[in-house]
């Protein structure tokens, strides 16, 4: 193994020291859920959600997600005086919950945009089916009809 | 001139089928109409059977239904108020007072709700009416608005002393 030079390790220890006499100054910074903004997330996770329903993405799964984050934020409010810590929990959860619906959203959407794409394209196919069924009965619909006729009733003799 | 006469009935038939086909893909989803419902019912989950004498903090059950008929997934949030005879309450204007209870729901195209809710009056009155509001989310301006549908139920509330 390789020995430190002298300033190195020097430099090291005073570095180490400083952390250790600074740590306790430094502000421990915690995310503290509340009911304001996990709403503000489910507001936003449903935008998102009714952005995606309007491409004609299939969102009763998404819509079911945020109800649960809804139920999550009601008890998360009725438990908020009583048990504020298992509050903010519940209030986290929920906004997990709306995050992941926002992120899942767009992909509803693309779907949603692909299957309306797919779907005028078969309009377009049945529309140019229909067109050229319809040329070729107008055309030879008349013939065929005479020719169907004149079989079904070769019996008929003219008196 | 027996082949024009099955031309033309033939290309009638067409051009019907044609656009009655035509018309039914472009309109296959959309709503023509779109609306919500607000309804509130009784205990049994009925119309009816609507408390109307209660004592003061005691304990009734309603049942809230919402239905989402608007072509779209809805957010929706249900105010409930106490007013009184007085109150002004129409399908523009909310009741101008606190809501005493909310809730929410977030409904699909044609999916609706079906809530109990649990609720208590602290002060006695009489004519008092209880009115139950739906508000809409509207993404555009990110605020709930009044939805213009509302129900009400009238009640007497005695006090629970003597």
């Amino acid at each position: 193994m390789k020995k430190l030079t002298l300033p190195l390790r020097s430099g090291l220890l005073i570095a180490l020291a400083l952390t250790i006499v600074i740590q306790p100054y430094v502000p421990i910074v915690h995310a503290h859920a509340s009911s304001s903004d996990a709403y503000g997330k489910v507001m936003a996770a449903f935008v998102s959600v009714q952005e995606a329903d309007l491409a004609g993405g299939d969102v009763n799964h998404l819509v079911d997600r945020l109800n649960e984050a809804l139920d999550l934020i009601t008890e998360g409010d009725l438990m908020a005086s009583s048990n504020p810590s298992m509050a903010q929990e519940l209030y986290q959860q929920a906004e997990e919950i709306a995050s992941q619906v926002i992120l899942e959203a767009p992909l509803m959407k693309e779907e949603g945009i692909l299957a309306q794409q797919n779907s005028n394209m078969m309009l377009g196919v049945e529309l140019a089916i229909l067109a050229v069924l319809g040329f070729i009965i107008y055309r030879f619909g008349p013939r065929l009809l005479w020719n169907l006729w004149l079989r079904s009733h070769r019996e008929w003799k003219v008196g | 001139m027996i082949d024009e006469e099955v031309s033309a009935v033939v290309l009638a038939v067409i051009v019907v089928i044609g656009v009655f086909s035509v018309s039914q893909a472009f309109l296959a989803g959309v709503v023509v109409e779109p609306f919500s419902e607000l309804a509130v019912l009784g205990p049994n989950q009925k119309i009816g059977d609507y408390p109307k004498n209660l004592t003061a903090g005691e304990n009734f059950t309603l049942y809230l239904y919402v239905g989402n008929h608007e072509g779209k997934a809805m957010y929706y949030r249900v105010y409930v108020k106490l007013g009184d005879q007085s109150s002004i309450i129409n399908e523009t204007t909310p009741l101008d007072a606190l809501p005493m209870a909310q809730y929410e729901t977030i409904l699909s195209h044609d999916q609706t709700w079906l809530e109990p809710i649990t609720l208590h009056i602290d002060e006695p009155g009489i004519n008092y009416r209880l009115v139950f509001e739906l508000w809409a989310y509207k993404s555009e301006e990110s605020i709930f608005t009044y939805h213009g549908r509302w129900n009400q139920i009238w009640l007497n509330v005695t006090s629970s002393v003597g």
